[in-house]
């Protein structure tokens, strides 16, 4: 049958949806400026490859980077591209190919990091008109579970933040490029992050929601996308399919800017940075790009976990906390062994030999992912009721063994 | 480029206009006889043609809705509308981004609803480009569809704005939108004040949103006024006799 | 409000009147309590409905109303019309009138037979039985009036400017005759044939079903005949151009002022 009718949604759901927007009363229990949980899982074996989920919503991030011969137009500039691909498993509607959804995320985050020079492209010059390194960032969407735009933003950032370019010399008009195991792979140059916040509007814009899940995007009538910095700089900003009075808009704004706050918070959390309220204040050069070349700065797990109690005491409860457990996965990335080491902690590769065979895409088999799939044939399951940490532990479980036995059958 | 004035010490612009001061905008109404509805607009030197067609029968049936009209949209750049000739016209990425962000505006300005199973199809082009495309555009499109006898909400009207030296900057031409400040599009429905096209491109300081905002949507209210005399104009010039 | 003779413009957006015991009908919409325009076009008032018609639209059908149209679609028991509605209008089997009178029945061979009444690219002439629920037009041919055109000119002008009449089939003094569809189609041809001829030429079928068809009569048109088809076309273009409503005694005025030019290449 046509694939987009199964995502069509019946008129009592929708009365349903609305009306309990109505009452400021979300679905999955969350309040109506509520993010869902945030969680991103930098990949321990490969620069550039990270996983951000927000809710049940997944996507992995992959960067590769290659030396090519600059536009004519623009010499000295690297080239930076974005690569959306909606995976077909993510959605019934989903299809292969480019679509409007593919096209304007991959428009967003144009705007996000070339256009707002999120990401310095002159810095990727090696050899001006001949040499500059071209930046390709793959973006697969695993599971759409709504609000899947802030979801790319946030793993393309993480991922070309996590990124390593060989390191180059350059003698006159000779460049040479250092394998990993002779020199350290350098960082790309990152001045500010754009942190995107989508806004889901109802019925004429008069209801309002932040971070709109799969079953309230069915019922929207518009989305307004902010993408901002810490420095409370709007780098860029779409509206889309409703009206809106221009106090609204400030308001979301504002709104967006707490958020970018929070979410930014948990980013350094996961992503390993450490900053200090000092770094925070400084304009124009980015903290984050100034900690992470201090390369002595060594965190450890325990030194993270302290950040955690932190943010606790802070009482920052929007982004839940982290489980122990899942903490334990995280692997400071100042710690990382080199791409050609084998060494890894234990608990990261339950499936490895598996992803081995499909380098860079660890997409299809990891045990997270057969989460997504099955959550996407069992339907609403896994959506009902609060989503508490247990409850998400608990289902993981569950599907994972289910998707395991999926397998054997094969 | 580095010491481009973009705004001189008297406070004139690198063309000679204040900074609130809109190009001057004429428009052509009616043009095409084939179309249902078009218009020629030109602000300054960005020279636009619209047309409109229908609503009429859906083309394929995964279009139909039962319940509203289908907005089908394409914005293209004629191949010689900039300095260098362009290769793709049509295929571009930020045209097929700015063809989505048109038809996004023009349905939540449009009442749909009064066509069901119904298409509406419009067609935009930039001949010339001299800055404000989109907003350009979006005038046009609009007078087009007035002139399709096609329900509206509102006019819908469109300028851009950018903030030089803390001093917003309306209705920008290629050099001021190539210029370092941000670049606000915005797109309102004049009578009720209510957005329905937003695009801020460039870092905005979000202390400066809403002064950038103000004078974009002050921008529209008198390119209203423009949009409106020569709506009245046209109406009385062919009222039947 | 407008005042008596005097149009109303208005446009998108603007407000015709804040006072609620007016009906909002086309072209208008509410809002705050308030009646909007949401076309640009003059405000209209009959008793307490309140209409905008703007300048340009797609035709409107109404129940009665007189059409030209062309055969789109041929379908298994109906034909889809194109009548520059804003929805291809509908011609069902049943609402046409069968070769062999009124009273024959229907058979399954009628429908096998489809294509030999009307075909793809046939122009009919025809009256708006129905409006449908989602605004498409059902049509029907059941008079001697309606049916296939074959001989004579079509025109295509702006719906708003064919008045509604009584009547929209004309048999003009130049000789010449003219139908008027409400949907701004407009077909010129020689003049009709009397009734009883006109059964004749209409939808001749073959008595055998399923042999070669001869659908009408050829009737030659003279070279006087489409002199005066051509100026009528040309006076109709013109009367069109300076927005003048269309109806016999404009189009026969116009003919009878260009006279005096004359026939060239």
């Amino acid at each position: 049958m046509n694939r987009s009718r199964a995502s069509a949604i019946s008129n009592c759901e929708k009365e349903f949806t609305l009306e309990a927007i109505q009452e400021r009363k979300r679905l999955d229990g969350r309040s109506v400026y509520d993010y869902r949980q945030v969680f991103i899982k930098p990949s321990p074996v490969t620069h550039g490859n990270v996983l951000v989920t927000i809710g049940e919503t997944r996507v992995q991030a992959c960067v590769g980077c290659e030396v090519v011969v600059p536009r004519p137009q623009r010499p000295t500039d690297g080239l930076l591209y974005f690569n959306v691909l909606p995976s077909p498993m993510a959605a019934p509607n989903y299809d292969i190919g480019k679509s409007s959804l593919t096209m304007r995320v991959e428009r967003l985050l144009d705007r996000c990091f070339k256009e707002s020079r999120s990401l310095d492209t002159e810095s990727l010059c090696i050899i001006a008109g001949q040499k500059v390194w071209s930046i390709r960032v793959d973006i697969h969407i695993l599971n759409d579970s709504g609000n899947i735009t802030d979801c790319c933003v946030m793993a393309s950032f993480c991922a070309l933040k996590h990124c390593r370019r060989p390191y180059v010399t350059v003698s006159g008009e000779h460049a040479t490029i250092h394998p990993v195991s002779e020199r350290e792979p350098v960082p790309l140059n990152i001045h500010h992050t754009p942190i995107c916040i989508t806004f889901g509007f109802l019925s004429e814009g008069n209801y309002l929601l932040v971070d709109p899940s799969i079953e309230e995007e069915k019922v929207l009538t518009g989305h307004l996308y902010i993408v901002m910095n810490i420095h409370r700089e709007i780098c860029t900003m779409q509206l889309e399919g409703v009206a809106l009075q221009h106090e609204e808009v400030v308001k979301c704004t504002k709104i967006a800017m707490t958020k970018v706050n929070e979410l930014n918070k948990s980013i350094n959390k996961y992503m390993g940075i450490r900053t200090n309220a000092k770094n925070m204040d400084e304009d124009g050069q980015s903290i984050l790009t100034n900690v992470l070349k201090e390369t002595t700065l060594q965190i450890d797990n325990i030194q993270t976990a302290a950040n955690v109690q932190e943010d606790r005491k802070n009482g920052k409860d929007i982004i839940q906390e982290v489980q122990e457990d899942v903490y334990e996965i995280m692997y400071p990335m100042e710690e990382e062994p080199p791409v050609t080491e084998e060494e890894e902690p234990p608990k990261t590769k339950p499936r490895d030999k598996d992803t081995d065979e499909e380098e860079e895409v660890t997409v299809t088999l990891t045990k997270d992912d057969i989460t997504g799939l099955t959550s996407i044939e069992t339907g609403l399951t896994s959506n009902t009721g609060e989503q508490t940490s247990v409850n998400r532990n608990s289902n993981k479980e569950t599907s994972g063994t289910r998707g395991r036995k999926r397998r054997k059958r094969k | 480029m580095a010491d481009f004035e973009y705004l001189s010490p008297e406070g004139l612009r690198s063309d000679g206009r204040r900074p609130q001061e809109l190009r001057v905008l004429s428009c052509n109404i009616s043009h095409c006889l084939q179309a249902d509805g078009s218009a020629y607009l030109q602000q300054g030197n960005t020279r636009v043609i619209a047309t409109v067609y229908g609503p009429h029968d859906v083309s394929r049936r995964s279009e139909a809705q039962h319940d509203k009209a289908f907005i089908n949209c394409q914005f293209s750049m004629a191949t010689f509308s900039t300095s260098e000739r362009k290769k793709r016209p049509t295929g571009d990425k930020s045209c097929l981004e700015t063809s989505l962000a048109l038809k996004k505006t023009f349905e939540a300005a449009i009442l749909t609803d009064t066509y069901p199973h119904s298409k509406i199809d419009i067609f935009v082009q930039i001949l010339q480009s001299d800055g404000s495309d989109k907003a350009v555009s979006i005038n046009a499109i609009t007078m087009a569809l007035i002139d399709a006898g096609i329900p509206m909400k509102d006019y819908v009207c469109a300028t851009s704005v950018t903030l030089i030296n803390d001093t917003p900057i309306v209705d920008l031409n290629y050099f001021e939108e190539r210029g370092p400040g941000p670049e606000l599009i915005v797109g309102t429905l004049p009578k009720s004040g209510k957005i329905v096209f937003l695009q801020v491109n460039s870092r905005l300081h979000i202390d400066n949103m809403e002064k950038v905002l103000k004078e974009g949507m002050n921008g529209n209210q008198r390119v209203h006024t423009i949009l409106d005399t020569l709506i009245k104009k046209h109406l009385e010039k062919s009222i039947l006799t | 409000m407008a005042l008596k003779g005097e149009p109303h413009y208005v446009a998108p957006g603007d407000v015709i009147t804040a006072n609620l015991g007016f009906m909002r009908g086309h072209g208008t919409y509410e809002s705050d309590g308030k009646l909007l325009a949401s076309v640009a076009g003059v405000v209209e008032r009959v008793n307490r409905l309140l209409c905008v018609h703007p300048l340009k639209s797609k035709y409107n059908g109404e129940i009665g109303d007189v059409v030209v149209g062309r055969i789109i679609e041929v379908q298994q028991k109906r034909w889809k019309v194109e009548t520059s509605s804003r929805l291809d209008s509908v011609l069902n089997l049943s609402s046409i009138n069968l070769p062999g009178g009124v009273l024959r029945r229907r058979s399954a061979e009628d429908e096998v037979m489809i294509r030999d009444y009307l075909k793809e690219g046939d122009l009919i002439s025809a009256e708006v039985q129905q409006v449908n629920s989602d605004g498409s037009l059902s049509l029907h041919t059941r008079s001697l009036k309606y049916g296939k055109l074959t001989e004579g000119t079509l025109v295509t002008v702006s719906p708003s400017l064919v008045k509604r009449c009584k009547n929209h089939f004309h048999n003009l003094l130049c000789g010449a005759s003219l139908i008027l569809g409400n949907n701004g189609y407009i077909w010129i041809s020689p003049i009709i044939l009397d009734d009883h001829q006109q059964e004749q030429m209409r939808f001749q079928l073959p008595s055998t079903p399923g042999s070669s068809s001869v659908k009408t009569v050829t009737h030659v048109a003279t070279i006087e005949e489409r002199e005066t088809i051509a100026r009528l076309r040309n006076c109709i273009l013109a009367l069109a151009q300076s927005r003048i409503l269309l109806y016999d005694t404009t189009v026969q005025y116009a003919y009878d002022a260009s006279l005096k030019y004359e026939v060239k290449e």
